[in-house]
């Protein structure tokens, strides 16, 4: 019996790309570092679900657009880590404290010196971290010169804004 | 759409750098590089856009260099209703005029720009009359990608739809702007606030209605003099903003479009709600209402004195 051929790579294509060049994650890592006291908290959005539960999200925005979004807790009243975002039910949610509260966080985060690689956007995504917990992502461009912006998120903070 | 188009590009990004270069660690001269750069670009991409893209970058400044928000925020936002006066696709009062009056674009910039480059100028005044000069640090900004093939479809769609409209086939502009900008970047189209639109749909409806029953009461005054249409256009933008004041005025009797453009720019600076671009700047930077009057009202009465003054001669 034959095997089935196995899939196609999602992506690829890229053959300039085949061979690994380390100095380009070192170049992203530096882009995050040099960005990273640059970025601003941007307006928190706060959504309120069908059970009555509270979610909120804080954009970090460079320039303008929009970088990535941290989750907040509200019950901690603290960053959340990437990937548990909070439902909160029966709390009070005071824009301007949370707005504080990331900005502390931001003065405090730091990057991590490591990478991964998005091929679908062709960029580096560097981790930041705050006490311990990687809280976002900053997408660089492959070569690392770029920041890569959340435009969806760009948008998002748009409407709510308005 | 196309504005969007060209914000989302990421072009806009690329200028603060330059901006930080340029003004040379001098805060007086930022100051003055965003106002012209903010009048310039809000002519071309509307002015609550200039403030999404220009208010971010003040509060970068302002945590880096320790530059004094409030001000800047404040000042940007005037510069980006008064700079949005010159062309007629700068704001949608513009835009409403530019239509019901059927102004060449010429003609109307060229009307404009002596008012648009005297409001300009005493804004500039507020910049260098007042508080002490401060020096910061110049720092390096690493650069957002650029989405070319946005930037140039979005930029030659403006051109093109400003064209077409003028040429009296506004309704070909909206079947091209969707089929190119679905084929340059399809996310675009999904950005577009469908809630915005109806928003500005029941400012007509209603204000409309209201201009109406304003008219049958004889509750406005006549607008017969160029200085009454001025005046009266400029109060009712700080009563229920530029746009609605618009509206109503045309409702209301058709004035002469200059006296009412001048009245209805200038009144988008002044109280906070005359105009959406002051709104959209006060929620993104966070500065208070009070810090924003501190500047507005009193370059809103100085501006207008002068604008009447040069009216008159």
């Amino acid at each position: 019996m034959v095997a089935p051929a196995s899939l196609p790579i999602k992506g690829g294509g890229k053959e300039d790309r085949k061979v690994f060049d380390p100095k380009l994650i070192n170049r992203a890592i530096d882009v995050v570092k040099t960005a990273l006291s640059l970025f601003t908290v941007g307006v928190p959005l706060i959504r309120r679900g069908p059970a009555g539960e509270t979610h909120v999200d804080v954009p970090v925005m460079y320039m303008g657009v929009a970088i990535d979004r941290v989750h907040y807790d509200p019950y901690l009243k603290a960053p959340s880590p990437k990937g548990r975002p909070v439902r909160a039910w029966n709390v009070e949610i005071d824009p301007q404290e949370v707005r504080q509260t990331i900005e502390v966080a931001l003065k405090e985060a730091y990057v991590i010196e490591a990478a991964e690689f998005r091929e679908p956007e062709d960029a580096w995504a560097i981790p930041v971290a705050w006490n311990r917990l990687i809280i976002m992502h900053v997408k660089v461009s492959y070569d690392g010169r770029e920041l890569i912006p959340d435009y969806g998120l760009t948008e998002e903070v748009r409407r709510y804004v308005i | 759409m196309v504005s969007r188009g060209l914000e989302l590009s990421g072009v806009f990004t690329r200028i603060a750098p330059y901006i930080i270069q340029l003004s040379d660690g001098d805060e007086r001269r930022f100051l003055f590089i965003m106002i012209v750069i903010v009048s310039l670009s809000s002519s071309l991409i509307m002015n609550d856009t200039a403030m999404f893209v220009f208010i971010p970058l003040i509060m970068t400044m302002s945590k880096i260099a320790e530059i004094d928000m409030k001000k800047a925020v404040s000042l940007t936002a005037i510069a980006a209703n008064v700079g949005s006066a010159l062309t007629p696709i700068g704001n949608p009062q513009n835009i409403i005029m530019w239509r019901v009056y059927r102004i060449s674009v010429h003609e109307f910039i060229l009307t404009m720009f002596p008012y648009a480059f005297l409001w300009v100028f005493i804004l500039i005044l507020f910049v260098f009359i007042g508080g002490s000069k401060k020096q910061f640090r110049v720092f390096t900004m690493p650069d957002v990608k650029i989405n070319r093939t946005l930037m140039v479809s979005s930029a030659t769609l403006l051109f093109v739809d400003v064209v077409l409209i003028q040429l009296g086939h506004a309704l070909w502009a909206l079947p091209l702007t969707l089929a190119i900008l679905a084929i340059a970047e399809p996310g675009v189209l999904l950005s577009i606030d469908v809630a915005l639109i109806f928003t500005f749909a029941f400012i007509f409806i209603d204000f409309k209605e209201l201009s109406m029953l304003m008219h049958a009461f004889n509750i406005l005054p006549p607008l017969k003099s160029s200085i009454s249409v001025v005046l009266l256009s400029a109060g009712l933008s700080q009563l229920i903003s530029n746009v609605p004041a618009t509206v109503v005025l045309i409702s209301a009797g058709k004035p002469e479009w200059l006296p009412l453009a001048l009245g209805v720019n200038l009144g988008g600076t002044g109280i906070v709600i005359g105009s959406l671009a002051n709104l959209i700047a006060l929620r993104i930077s966070g500065i208070g209402i009070r810090d924003f009057h501190k500047y507005s009202i009193p370059y809103f009465l100085i501006a207008l004195g002068i604008s009447i003054l040069v009216v008159f001669v």
